[in-house]
C-alpha cells in the first residue's frame, strides 16, 4: 500500500473511532450503561493508575475511580462536546484526587500518615523488578502536589497548560514544580545506584 | 551550565516518565473497576433509580406516619405566616400588563415556610450554613441523592384542563392560516394545558427540529418539504459575554410566531485564580460556569428568525413548562465543597444578578440548588420572578395551580422511606411557598402524582417491608391529608398511573398486570372500585377518547415473568368498577419501547386515531422501527412500520402529523406519508 493509501486508512480509522466515540457518548447520555462502559474501557487503566500513583493508596484509588464513574454516569448529560469524554472524565478524577489529597493534608496535621503503599497486605503491586520498585518509591517521595502534576502528565496525557488550567495554577508554576519533581526523583535514583 | 541542566532534566523526564509509566502497566486494575463490572454496577444503579428500590429491611416495617402533620412540629417549628403575603403583587402585575415600561420586580417577600421542609433564607449566610452542614458527612455516597438530574419522565396525564390556563392570542399574525378542520400533533405532555418543551415542535405548517447546535424550520405546507430557515444560537451575540464556551440546544417551545429556545452554555475558560500560588486549595469547579438561556425568536419570517430577547440563569437545564404566556425554567447546580468560598459565591445568578436571599428556600441542610425563574413571553428579556430551593434532587410536578417539588428520604438504619413534597403556588409567574407534606414510600412513576381542583393526589410504593405495599393519598389545598387508601396490591409495585378527572387508574405488577380503578370524587373517602388482571404489564397509560384507556407495555409469561414482546392494550373504563379489556396486540419481535419510559416519544391521539412509537429489537442493534397503529373500536391495526436505520439516539425519533400527512423525524431527516393513501411514503428530506 502506498503512502497516500496508508494515510487514508489512518484517517478513516481515526474518523471511525471518533464517530464510534460520539455514538457511544450519545447513547451514554441517554442512559445506556454498556455504551458508557465502552467509553470507560478505553481509559480505565489510566484512570486507576493515575489515582493509585497520586494517592499512594490502593483503596482510596479504587474509591476515587469508582466515585468518578458514578458521578460521570449520572451527569454525562452535562458533557457538552461529544468527543471530549476522556478529557472530561479525567477532570472529574483529577478533582476527586485533589480533594482526597487535601483531606490527607488535613489528617496529617494530627497523625503521621501511614505508608499505605508499603503496608497494604493485599499488595496491588505484584511481583516485579527492583527497578520499578525503586522508580515508584522515588515517585512516592514527591509531595502530593508534585505527584498529581507528574501523574496528570504521565497517565492522563495532559499538557502543562491544561494542568495549570485544571489546578488553577500559573503555567510557569506548574512547569517549575514539575521540573523540581523530576530533579528530586533523579537525585533519589542516583543515590540508590 | 543552565543549558546542561535543562538537557539533563529533559533526559531525566523522558527516562523517568517512561519508567514510571512502565512500572504502572504491571499493576492490575482491581476487579470492581473492570469495564464489565462497572457496566453491571451502572445498570444496577439505573434499575434501583428507576425502581427506587431499597434493600429490604430485615425486620417488619411498621405502617406508620402516613403524612407528616403540618402546622405541628418540625425542624423549625411551623408558623404559617399568611399575613406576610405581599400586598403589592397584584398591583405590580396589573401595572406591568398595562404599561410596557413597568418592569416586573421579583417578589422579595415570599412566605417564610414551605411546611416544615424549607424555610426562607434571611440572608446568604443562612444558605451557606445549610450547605456547610452537609460537608461534615459523606454526601458523595448519595444517601438520599435520588433522582437528581433525572428530569420529569414517565408521568400520568391529567385531563383536567384548567380554564385559567389559556394563552392570550398574539396580535393577529397567527400562523394557523385560517385552515379549518386542520389538525396537527403536539408534544405529548403530562398535564393537559401545560406545554412542555421538546426537541421537535409542530404547528401544522412547519416542523421545528432541534439538534445539538441548530434548529431547522421545515416548511411542510406542500408535499415537498423544504427547509425554510434555521437558527444557530451560537451565532448570536448572546448578551456580550466575553468568552462563551460550548453550547448545546436543550429543547424549545413554539407558539404562533415565536420560538422559545432553551440553550445550555458552558464556559470552557476558567476564571483567573485570585491567588495563583496557593491555588492547590482552589480546586477547579466544574459546575461553576454553566448556565441556561431562554432565547426568544421572532419567526414571522421563517427564513430569518430574529432574536428578540433572552434571559439567563445559572445551572444545568433540568426541565421547563409553559403555562399560558409564562415559561418556567428549572435548572440545577451542585455546590460541592464550600470551605473556601464566601456565602455570596453560592448564590446563583438569574437574569444578571444574584438571587435575593428572600427568594431562597433552604432545608436543614443541602448542597445543591434547584433554580427556578418565570418569564413572561411578551417581555422575553426579563424574568418575572425567581426562586431557589437548596435541594436539586427534587422532582417536579407542575399542575394547573401549583408546582410540587418531591424528593425521597431514607432512614437507612430503619429501612424506611418517605416522599417529601413541597407545594409552591405560581399564579401569574409569582412563586410562593404554600406548604409541605410527607408520605410513606416513593413515587415509581412521575404520572403517579397529580393535582386537580386544588386536590393533590399521590400514589407511592413502599419497599421497606418484606413485601411492597402501595398507597394513595389525597391532600387539600394546604397539603393537609384528606383521605388515603393503603396496602394496595401487596408484593407488587406501581408501573404506570393515570388520573382522569376524579378517577385514578394504575397498574401494578408481579407476574400479571392488575389495572386498578379508584374513585377520588370524595377526597375524604377514596374508593377502590375494582381491578382487572391480565398477563404482562402496562408501562404507560394514555386516555384514548371517551371511556377508553390505552396501555402500552410488555407482554410477559405469567409463570416465568419472561418478556415476550411489546403489548398494546385497550381498556374499557366506562363502567367504573367493571374494567374490561377490549383488545390486546402483542408485537413479538421488538424488545424495548423507549416511549414507555419517556412519554414525549409517544404519539397517542384519539381525535386523529393515531398511536405511534419507536421500538427496538435487541438482536438488531443497528436499527429500530417506528410503528403506527389505529384503533377501530374493537381491534388495533398496524398502519405503518418503518425501519429506522441507525438512529443516533432512540429518544430523538418522533412521529408527527399535520392534516393528512404523517411524519417520522429522526436525526438524519424527515420522511412523510400520506395517511389517506395507506401511509404511502410521499417524500423525504435529508439533513
Amino acid at each position: 500500500m502506498g503512502q497516500a493509501g496508508e494515510k487514508y486508512e489512518k484517517n478513516m480509522e481515526c474518523a471511525k473511532t471518533m464517530k464510534e466515540e460520539r455514538d457511544l457518548v450519545k447513547k451514554a447520555k441517554r442512559g445506556d450503561a454498556d455504551a458508557f462502559a465502552g467509553l470507560y474501557e478505553q481509559i480505565y487503566k489510566d484512570l486507576y493508575h493515575f489515582a493509585l500513583y497520586t494517592l499512594k493508596n490502593a483503596q482510596d484509588a479504587e474509591d476515587a475511580v469508582s466515585e468518578t464513574v458514578m458521578d460521570a454516569f449520572s451527569s454525562i448529560r452535562k458533557l457538552r462536546s461529544d468527543t471530549a469524554f476522556s478529557a472530561w472524565i479525567f477532570r472529574i478524577l483529577s478533582n476527586k484526587c485533589n480533594q482526597k489529597i487535601r483531606e490527607y493534608c488535613l489528617l496529617r496535621e494530627k497523625t503521621v500518615p501511614e505508608q499505605a503503599w508499603e503496608s497494604t497486605p493485599s499488595d496491588p503491586w505484584g511481583n516485579e523488578t527492583e527497578e520499578y520498585i525503586e522508580v515508584r518509591k522515588s515517585f512516592f517521595e514527591l509531595a502530593e502536589e508534585e505527584r498529581m502534576i507528574v501523574g496528570m502528565h504521565i497517565f492522563l496525557g495532559y499538557k502543562t497548560r491544561e494542568i495549570a488550567e485544571i489546578l488553577n495554577m500559573n503555567e510557569n508554576t506548574v512547569r517549575s514544580k514539575e521540573s523540581r519533581a523530576i530533579q528530586k526523583m533523579g537525585n533519589r535514583l542516583k543515590d540508590l545506584r | 551550565m543552565a543549558k546542561e541542566d535543562k538537557n539533563e532534566n529533559l533526559w531525566l523526564e523522558d527516562a523517568l516518565y517512561g519508567k514510571i509509566s512502565e512500572s504502572a502497566e504491571k499493576i492490575a486494575v482491581p476487579d470492581p473497576l473492570l469495564p464489565e463490572q462497572i457496566a453491571e454496577k451502572l445498570k444496577q444503579r439505573k434499575k434501583e433509580k428507576k425502581m427506587h428500590m431499597l434493600q429490604k429491611a430485615t425486620g417488619i416495617a411498621a405502617v406508620f406516619v402516613l403524612a407528616a402533620a403540618l402546622g405541628t412540629a418540625g425542624y423549625y417549628g411551623f408558623r404559617r405566616n399568611d399575613s406576610q403575603k405581599s400586598g403589592k403583587q397584584p398591583e405590580q402585575l396589573a401595572a406591568a400588563e398595562g404599561e410596557s415600561s413597568t418592569e416586573y420586580v421579583p417578589v422579595r417577600e415570599k412566605k417564610e415556610y414551605a411546611g416544615d421542609l424549607y424555610h426562607r433564607a434571611d440572608d446568604y449566610e443562612e444558605v451557606y450554613q445549610a450547605v456547610k452542614r452537609t460537608q461534615s458527612y459523606d454526601w458523595d455516597t448519595g444517601e438520599w441523592f435520588v433522582g437528581a438530574m433525572s428530569g420529569v419522565w414517565n408521568g400520568a396525564l391529567d385531563t383536567n384542563k384548567s380554564d385559567s390556563i389559556v394563552g392570550i392570542p398574539e396580535d393577529g399574525s397567527a400562523a394557523a392560516d385560517g385552515t379549518e378542520n386542520f389538525s396537527y400533533s403536539e408534544t405529548n405532555v403530562q398535564v393537559e394545558g401545560i406545554d412542555e418543551s421538546d426537541i421537535i415542535k409542530n404547528d401544522g405548517n412547519y416542523l421545528y427540529i432541534a439538534s445539538d447546535v441548530e434548529v431547522r424550520l421545515i416548511d411542510i405546507r406542500s408535499e415537498e418539504m423544504k427547509q425554510a430557515g434555521e437558527i444557530h444560537p451560537d451565532h448570536e451575540t448572546s448578551g456580550g459575554s466575553a468568552q462563551i464556551g460550548e453550547m448545546y440546544i436543550e429543547e424549545m417551545y413554539v407558539d404562533k410566531d415565536r420560538l422559545y429556545l432553551i440553550v445550555s452554555w458552558m464556559d470552557t475558560t476558567l476564571e483567573e485564580s485570585e491567588n495563583p500560588e496557593s491555588s492547590f486549595n482552589a480546586a477547579y469547579r466544574m459546575d461553576s460556569s454553566a448556565f441556561i438561556e431562554l432565547m426568544t425568536y421572532d419567526i414571522r419570517d421563517r427564513a430569518e428568525p430574529k432574536l428578540i430577547g433572552s434571559v439567563k440563569q445559572d445551572g444545568y437545564y433540568y426541565t421547563s413548562r409553559k403555562a399560558g404566556d409564562i415559561i418556567y425554567l428549572f435548572s440545577s447546580e451542585f455546590l460541592g465543597n464550600v470551605e473556601e468560598k464566601e456565602p455570596e459565591e453560592l448564590i446563583p445568578y438569574v437574569d444578571g444578578a444574584r438571587v435575593d436571599a428572600g427568594c431562597i428556600y433552604v432545608p436543614e441542610k443541602g448542597n445543591s440548588e434547584m433554580i427556578l425563574s418565570s418569564v413572561d413571553v411578551r417581555k422575553p428579556q426579563k424574568t418575572i420572578d425567581q426562586m431557589v430551593i437548596l435541594n436539586d434532587s427534587a422532582e417536579i410536578y407542575m399542575g394547573s395551580e401549583a408546582i410540587y417539588f418531591y424528593h425521597y428520604e431514607y432512614q437507612s438504619g430503619k429501612g424506611r422511606e418517605f416522599t417529601q413534597i413541597a407545594k409552591f403556588s405560581y399564579k401569574d409567574g409569582i412563586m410562593d411557598a404554600v406548604s409541605a407534606a410527607s408520605v410513606k414510600g416513593t413515587v415509581q412513576d412521575t404520572f403517579a402524582v397529580s393535582e386537580s381542583n386544588g386536590i393533590f393526589r399521590i400514589l407511592t410504593t413502599d419497599w421497606s417491608a418484606e413485601e411492597q405495599t402501595n398507597q394513595l393519598y389525597l391532600f387539600d389545598e394546604d397539603m393537609k391529608i384528606t383521605g388515603s387508601i393503603s396496602d394496595i396490591a401487596r408484593g407488587e409495585s406501581v408501573y404506570a398511573a393515570r388520573y382522569i378527572g376524579d378517577m385514578a387508574y394504575f397498574v401494578t405488577y408481579r407476574n400479571t398486570d392488575p389495572l386498578f380503578a379508584v374513585d377520588l370524587s370524595d377526597p375524604e373517602n377514596p374508593v377502590l372500585l375494582g381491578s382487572l388482571e391480565i398477563s404482562g404489564f402496562s408501562d404507560y397509560l394514555h386516555p384514548y377518547g371517551e371511556n377508553l384507556l390505552l396501555g402500552i407495555g410488555y407482554e410477559t409469561d405469567p409463570d416465568t415473568g419472561r418478556n415476550e414482546g411489546i403489548k398494546l392494550c385497550m381498556f374499557d373504563i366506562s363502567e367504573g368498577a367493571d374494567l374490561k379489556v377490549i383488545d390486546t396486540e402483542v408485537l413479538k419481535e421488538p424488545d424495548y419501547i423507549p416511549g414507555a419510559d419517556f412519554y414525549k416519544c409517544i404519539l397517542a391521539d384519539p381525535k386523529k386515531n393515531l398511536i405511534g412509537f419507536l421500538t427496538e429489537d435487541y438482536d438488531r442493534s443497528d436499527s429500530a422501527s417506528y410503528q403506527v397503529f389505529q384503533w377501530d373500536g374493537e381491534d388495533f391495526h398496524e398502519v405503518l412500520s418503518q425501519e429506522i436505520a441507525d438512529p443516533v439516539s432512540e429518544l430523538w425519533v418522533r412521529g408527527a402529523y399535520a392534516g393528512d400527512s404523517f411524519y417520522i423525524v429522526t436525526d438524519f431527516g424527515i420522511t412523510s406519508y400520506d395517511m389517506e393513501n395507506g401511509f404511502a411514503e410521499t417524500g423525504h428530506l435529508d439533513f
